[in-house]
């Protein structure tokens, strides 16, 4: 926590701490009274007994500026509770309670929204006159419709998660609901919008004060003391410098808490590109022959840099694809499939990202082009289909801007020939009037037909190896098959080479060519789909193939599925990393890891020092822990 | 916010007193090139900075402000004005003459001038005019001894007063002498946005809260009058806007009170000018206590409050030291003036003392002061209050907006008030805030603020309003300021000469008038910032 | 569905004005006074509040009132003896060039910079504009306004300090005497707007369709211009709307500074001069400008994101 929160958040909180005990234990510090005039000469600039000088009055400004903080954080404070204590419980009303609740409380927010706050303000310190008190609740009723939409949202947010719709399924009671669940959760976005509330309502008090509205003089208030230092701020500069500056160090503090709070709850997000260009070395690549194929990947790894360790997310794939061929990638979630494709299309996100190895198109390393050399073989020679169709469109851009960008951008085609082409390569992956599906915006469309018009954006620039992330596993099943045989045929039809990312080994076998089977961001078994499908050696190939149902399974029979969790990438196990899910693991894979080795069909490699299907693991058998 | 000021200024100033200034000859501080000597040009376009918009123009139904008085003089004029001697002089009349018991005046109109409407000014329209003011309810109160109106010839009017009243022509310098044409009286509200009047200059054009624009008047009656084509007024409410704005350019002139202003341009003298008021028309800056109510229903408190006020400090440190201390509401350079050193003088002691055995008696004193939030204004409250303080007293401050303060001065909910004013050219101008007959109970609208009643006063109020011999004008007035110092009901602070006006040397002839008989006209007057005539402003164009 | 806007914004309308109304009836000071001054005596102030409708009942003087502003009848003051829609009128213009002109600036400012800045979240030019933007955020308008005018107004002369002039008077003097505010004004906004963006850009750039645009071979800058802007423009035109909803009162303290004669002087001039037909009449002008700024946000949202449309 505290290495997350940052060090600007430790200092800001440190300011905001001193200026509290100042300002609570201001009587005990050896100030002078903060309006006793002439204390020392007026508008004298700093001194050994005056360190911020005195004002116009004589008054000492140190003391002002620390009594002047009572006013500041009493109402910054006061001001964002009173909004906290009536805001809150309309909020968690709301949000929880939906319906006529939402309504009527989000009606009335409307209406409080829509009153003019100058003329409330106004009013009520005409009305009440100015004082600490009635500034305090002015901001602070103020800032009531803004909790209640905070607190509502977030309120909503979590009262759809499982752990609050089993406890309400369970008949727990909504009071005991809304405390243990719902307001535990809602409370770090509720105290970092406290600290930014407070930052606004130090800013609005001094605001009301250099109106003249806010505390009865002569309690000194920073807004206050700026304005009466205004007007002789060419003479002593001081006496709105000092005022000035803790109240911007103040508002900062107050705002760099909240924001840091804010953060807490950020997953990681990054930029289109590293930070910084270049800023880690590449990790180091093992030696390789240069083969001159179609596509050659050698030794990929991609790391992470987290707080919690390096994650290797790709960690040495090295691979050959020939045009006409298609290599399926297949593993669990999480085993690194599709950061492979990513790290081979240099797609990888900015944040704490580290690669290595090497990726070459026809005996050329891309890894070292330019960007627009490398944007040009990405555009034109590499095309990409991804897992689900529903985000893979942009959903403001029409259908036909989309599939005419690749055309215009890369093949410098004018709009109407673009134009042209997009209805040719939506007619072919079969979309029926084409001409009206470019005018349609991508929420316009089904999920198959969406998935086609990705797909007919991948073909149109007569790419030569098409990257399927799991083109089909978002699909409705009945469309997976059409999808599946669309792309088969494109692949077929232009002597593509297709590397298809799945976890669906049915279809793999159905497919692909070449099989590469990762686990925790290694290959584990690679070889021809025939061969490894038929001799698996590696147990962890075996048991995904266990784990497809077979439409021969009695029914309500239990689907089968891998034992235990794939490692925590972080921090991977020693030796085999399949080892602790491992049916057959013995010793030596606790402590070695296994390297890729060859098997007796050619091309067939996997990585165990027990293969099944070799009588390996049944000659040591003694050692495994048995079946 | 300087708007709040010239409110409180009202506040206490009661409508006409704020309009009048006499200082005597040859007063009027100004600092800065000479324009002696060097010839007028005609031409030229002034825009000159005010601190508030006026509520509107006419004279009958909108209550006018010393910021007022600038929009509006150069286009109505008065029937009277006042000489930098102190002494009024007709302006649109020609003459003012009282009978023997000074209760009926004669008022010759000076022949030949036109409205720029083309109206022509006679008789019957001063009639309308003056009966009109009697019967708007804004200054009624004033014209309250004024009997009758009757028209003597074309060019006479005669007025008949319930009371003697020496000092009648003073008030006809002010608004309810002002002077337009009988469109105007019959649409007031038209009046009130689009002034006419025989001045040098007509209205062109004005938005509110923003800028009022004033061109010559070709056929105005004195001849080669106004030098400029143009004036527009800006209207800056913020002071440290208005005088950054002077620098910066935007304007050419404009009113102030800060101290810090008058050092500050008053140093660069080949550049600016510093106009400053003086005399009878420099306004004293007070504290009103409130008679009627505890604690300062008790004058042992009231003398307290004045010992433990150090005059001095408030003119050093809030005024720079420009400013004399006050003990009474006319300057000691005024004819008026006498000395007197029973005004209670700054001594902690004393005031300790009276405090502690006023406490002894009726337990522990404790007051709010009431000011308006203007941060100027409360520095001078933040200053008292500590003094007061210091002397035993549980002082608090309450901020109320203008029109909050005016209400509870006038019903006499209150125990302490800023208060500004004290700004006529003529003792007599003071009457009504001081006399007995204006004091009603706490709770009703009392015309006299402090609801001092005082017969000795009073009495002295009304010989100096009826005897027309000077000495004993004089001798009424020394009762009055006597009285004032004995009874405290005012604790009087300082001078205020630091209403001013700040100029570029290019302008020149500001507080240079000359009224139509060919004397030298008042520099300066009103509160807080001063205004003056623009007939005799001109701009040279090196 | 629009009607049921229509009529939940009338609602809105009602409850404001009431409100306010009563808000302002409550408010101590007595009008006549400002009117007639301290020296009228009471009868004349009694007649006064007859004319002015003062005795009877609130209700009744509400609804007189609203069955004016139906017939686009605001009144007329009586403390200025202008007509409430013409003073309103007036002053209006002042205050949306305000606030056009600043919100101009901060968009054109913030925009780029938030694109730079997700374009390499954490490098150095999102870095420099967090700092950038917290100071901003962090800064009163009453002290920035302050400065610049020492700054630009009075040591450089390059603009004027303060002042108004009609863009019907001089369009280039207009240009200059809005500038200064504007750019007061701005600095906040910049801030929020950046930040909110960057936030919203960056969230967009996780999309799979930025990763697909990429696959694509698409430049960086198409990316984000072309790609990504228009996804992460929700937030942005939400904080737009709420600050042109919040703002059309006027923004008082730079009005104030800067000798601007915008709504918001009129409305703080108007409670304290107890004119309360101009300041109801300003409330009208909020309310009102709060609901079409509701509608237009509403139509931009559909305009950027044709889901919305559906909808």
């Amino acid at each position: 926590m505290p290495r997350r929160l940052g060090w600007t958040f430790w200092l800001s909180a440190g300011w905001i701490g001193l200026l509290l005990l100042a300002a609570i234990f201001a009587d005990l510090l050896p100030l002078p009274r903060y309006d006793e005039t002439l204390a020392g000469a007026p508008q004298s600039g700093p001194s050994p007994a005056h360190p911020f000088g005195t004002d116009g009055l004589g008054r000492d400004m140190l003391s002002r500026v620390v009594y002047g903080a009572r006013v500041s954080l009493g109402v910054g404070i006061g001001a964002v509770l009173l909004g906290l204590v009536i805001g809150a419980p309309f909020g968690l009303i709301a949000g929880y309670r939906r319906r006529a609740a939402d309504a009527v409380i989000m009606a009335v927010n409307d209406i409080a929204l829509a009153f003019p706050a100058l003329v409330f303000a106004l009013a009520v310190v005409a009305f009440a006159g100015a004082g600490l008190s009635n500034v305090l609740i002015v901001l602070g009723v103020l800032g009531v419709p803004a909790w209640t939409r905070l607190i509502r949202g977030a309120t909503m947010a979590f009262a759809e998660r499982e752990f609050v719709v089993a406890a309400r399924a369970l008949g727990a009671r909504d009071s005991r609901i809304l405390l243990r669940e719902i307001v535990p959760n809602v409370a770090l976005p509720a105290s970092s919008y406290a600290f930014i509330g407070m930052a606004v309502a130090v800013v609005a008090e001094g605001g009301l004060a250099f109106l003249g509205l806010s505390v009865q003089a002569p309690t000194p208030t920073w807004g206050g003391l700026i304005n009466e230092g205004r007007g002789i701020m060419e003479t002593a500069p001081h006496i709105v410098l000092a005022p000035s500056f803790v109240m911007f160090l103040t508002v900062l503090s107050f705002n760099l808490v909240g924001d840091r709070l804010r953060a807490l709850t950020d997953v990681r997000q990054s930029g289109l590109e590293p930070a910084r260009p270049s800023a880690a070395t590449p990790l180091p690549t093992g030696e390789h022959e240069v083969a001159g194929t179609l596509l050659q990947v050698a030794d990929v790894r991609t790391h992470f840099e987290t707080p919690r360790g390096t994650v290797r997310a790709v960690d040495g794939v090295s691979f050959t694809l020939e045009r006409g061929r298609t290599l399926a990638v297949v593993g669990e979630s999480g085993s690194g499939k599709s950061m492979l494709i990513r790290t081979i299309l240099g797609l990888l996100p900015g944040a704490g990202a580290v690669s290595g190895g090497q990726v070459y198109l026809e005996g050329r390393e891309i890894g070292d082009l330019a960007p627009a050399e490398k944007r040009e073989i990405l555009g034109t020679r590499f095309a990409t289909v991804f897992q689900d169709p529903m985000t893979a469109l942009n959903p403001v851009r029409t259908i036909g801007t989309q599939v005419m960008e690749p055309l215009r951008v890369h093949l410098g085609m004018d709009r109407k020939r673009a134009r042209q082409e997009a209805v040719r390569l939506l007619a072919s992956v079969g979309i029926p009037e084409p001409a009206q599906v470019l005018r349609r915006y991508p929420h316009q469309l089904s999920g198959g037909m969406r998935q086609r018009v990705t797909i007919a954006m991948a073909l149109s620039c007569d790419p030569d190896v098409l990257f399927a992330d799991e083109p089909t596993t978002a699909l409705d099943v009945t469309i997976q098959d059409q999808v599946l045989r669309l792309i088969h045929r494109a692949r077929e039809e232009r002597d593509l080479a297709m590397i298809l990312v799945s976890h669906d080994l049915a279809v793999v076998s159905q497919w692909a060519d070449e099989v590469i089977v990762m686990y925790a961001g290694k290959v584990v078994e690679r070889g021809p789909a025939a061969a490894l499908f038929e001799r698996t050696r590696m147990p962890y190939t075996e048991a995904l193939l266990q784990a497809i149902p077979r439409l021969d399974d009695p029914s309500h029979h239990r689907l089968r599925v891998i034992e235990g969790r794939p490692p925590d990438p972080a921090r991977l196990p020693p030796g085999c990393r399949f080892q602790p899910r491992c049916p057959y693991a013995g010793e030596r894979c606790e402590t070695e890891e296994p390297p890729l080795v060859r098997a007796e069909t050619p091309d067939h490699l996997y990585a165990c020092w027990f293969p099944v299907g070799t009588g390996a693991g049944i000659v040591e058998g003694t050692e495994s822990r048995g079946r | 916010m300087r708007r709040f000021k010239i409110f409180v200024a009202l506040a206490v100033s009661l409508a006409v007193a704020g309009c009048s200034a006499g200082p005597r000859p040859g007063t009027g501080a100004a600092s800065g090139p000479p324009s002696a000597g060097a010839s007028p040009v005609a031409g030229g376009r002034l825009v000159y900075g005010l601190s508030a918009d006026a509520a509107g123009f006419n004279p009958v139904t909108d209550q006018f402000a010393a910021q007022t008085y600038s929009m509006v003089s150069p286009i109505v004029e008065s029937l009277v004005g006042i000489g930098a001697d102190g002494e009024w002089k007709a302006n649109l009349a020609e003459s003012l003459t009282p009978n023997t018991d000074s209760d009926e005046w004669t008022i010759k109109i000076r022949p030949g001038i036109k409205f720029s409407n083309g109206d022509a000014l006679d008789a019957e329209v001063v009639k309308a005019n003056l009966e009109a003011q009697k019967a708007s309810p804004l200054t009624a109160t004033v014209f309250g001894p004024v009997k009758s109106v009757t028209v003597a010839d074309p060019l006479t009017v005669k007025v008949s007063l319930s009371q003697a009243w020496v000092a009648f022509p003073n008030y006809l310098v002010s608004q309810v002498g002002m002077m337009v044409p009988r469109a105007s009286l019959a649409d007031p509200k038209k009046a009130s946005r689009e002034p006419v009047g025989t001045g040098p200059f007509v209205f062109k054009e004005y938005t509110a809260g923003s800028r009022m624009v004033v061109a010559r008047n070709p056929a105005y009656w004195r001849t080669g009058l106004p030098y400029l084509d143009e004036i527009e007024f800006r209207i800056l409410p913020d002071s440290q806007t208005r005088a950054q704005t002077l620098e910066a350019g935007g304007i050419d002139a404009m009113g102030t009170t800060r101290d810090d202003d008058i050092t500050k341009f008053g140093a660069m003298k080949d550049a600016y000018g510093v106009r400053r008021v003086a005399g009878m028309g420099a306004p004293e800056y007070t504290f009103m206590l409130n008679t009627a109510k505890p604690p300062f229903d008790d004058i042992r408190v009231r003398k307290a409050l004045a010992h433990a006020t150090d005059r001095e400090a408030f003119a050093t440190t809030l005024r720079a030291g420009l400013t004399e201390v006050a003990d009474g509401p006319w300057s000691k350079d005024s004819k008026w003036y006498v000395p007197g050193a029973d005004y209670p003088a700054f001594d902690l002691a004393k005031a300790t003392a009276l405090i502690k055995e006023v406490e002894a008696e009726k337990g522990p004193i404790s007051f709010t002061v009431l000011s308006v939030p203007d941060p100027n204004t409360m520095q001078g409250i933040e200053l008292a209050q500590d003094m007061w303080r210091k002397a035993g007293a549980d002082v608090s401050i309450k901020q109320v907006d203008q029109a909050d303060l005016v209400n509870r001065a006038i019903v006499g909910d209150y125990e302490v008030s800023i208060s500004v004013g004290f700004t006529s050219a003529d003792p007599d101008g003071e009457y009504i805030r001081l006399h007995q007959s204006y004091a009603q109970d706490l709770g009703k609208i009392s015309l006299n603020a402090t609801r001092l009643k005082d017969t000795e006063l009073s009495n002295a109020l009304d010989s100096g309003r009826s005897n027309p011999q000077e000495e004993t004008r004089k001798q009424a007035y020394a009762v009055v300021q006597q009285r004032l110092r004995e009874l405290v009901p005012y604790i009087f602070i300082d001078h205020m000469t630091t209403g001013s006006v700040v100029y570029k040397s290019k302008v020149r002839g500001i507080g240079e008038h000359k009224l139509p008989d060919g004397s030298p006209g008042v520099p300066l007057t009103g509160t807080p910032t001063p205004y003056h005539p623009f007939t005799f402003v001109w701009l040279s164009p090196s | 569905m629009i009607l049921r806007k229509v009529i939940r914004l009338l609602v809105v309308l009602g409850v404001v004005t009431f409100l306010s109304y009563v808000m302002l009836n409550l408010l101590p000071g007595d009008p006549t006074v400002q009117i007639l001054g301290m020296s009228a005596t009471e009868e004349a102030r009694e007649q006064l509040r007859q004319e002015m409708g003062l005795n009877s009942p609130l209700f009744v003087r509400y609804a007189d009132w609203l069955g004016g502003v139906v017939t686009g009848d605001l009144g007329t003051s009586y403390i200025t003896d202008i007509p409430v829609l013409e003073a309103l009128v007036d002053r209006l213009p002042v205050t949306l060039e305000l606030l056009v002109v600043a919100q101009v600036i901060s968009l054109a400012l913030a925009v780029p910079l938030a694109v730079a800045a997700a374009r390499r979240a954490g490098g150095a030019i999102d870095q420099a504009l967090t700092t950038l933007s917290f100071g901003m955020l962090s800064t009163p308008v009453f002290v920035l306004g302050v400065v610049l005018i020492l700054v630009f107004a009075v040591h450089l002369r390059m603009l004027p300090a303060t002042g108004w002039t009609p863009i019907s008077v001089d369009p280039y003097w207009n240009f200059l005497s809005v500038l200064l505010p504007s750019i007061t004004l701005a600095v906040g906004q910049l801030a929020v707007y950046s930040r909110l963006l960057r936030t919203d850009l960056i969230a967009t750039l996780q999309e799979d369709y930025i990763t697909l645009a990429r696959a694509r071979g698409l430049s960086p800058r198409r990316i984000l211009w072309r790609h990504a802007l228009r996804p992460s423009a929700i937030s942005l035109i939400t904080a737009i709307g709420l600050n042109l909803g919040g703002l059309i009162g006027g923004a008082v303290i730079i009005e104030t500074l800067f000798g601007l004669p915008g709504i918001g002087r009129l409305i703080v001039d108007s409670i304290f001069a107890r004119d309360y037909l101009t300041v109801q009449g300003g409330v009208v002008l909020i309310s009102v400008g709060y609901v079409l700024v509701n509608f237009a946000v509403d139509l931009v949202y559909a305009a950027v994101d044709p889901r919305i449309r559906r909808a």
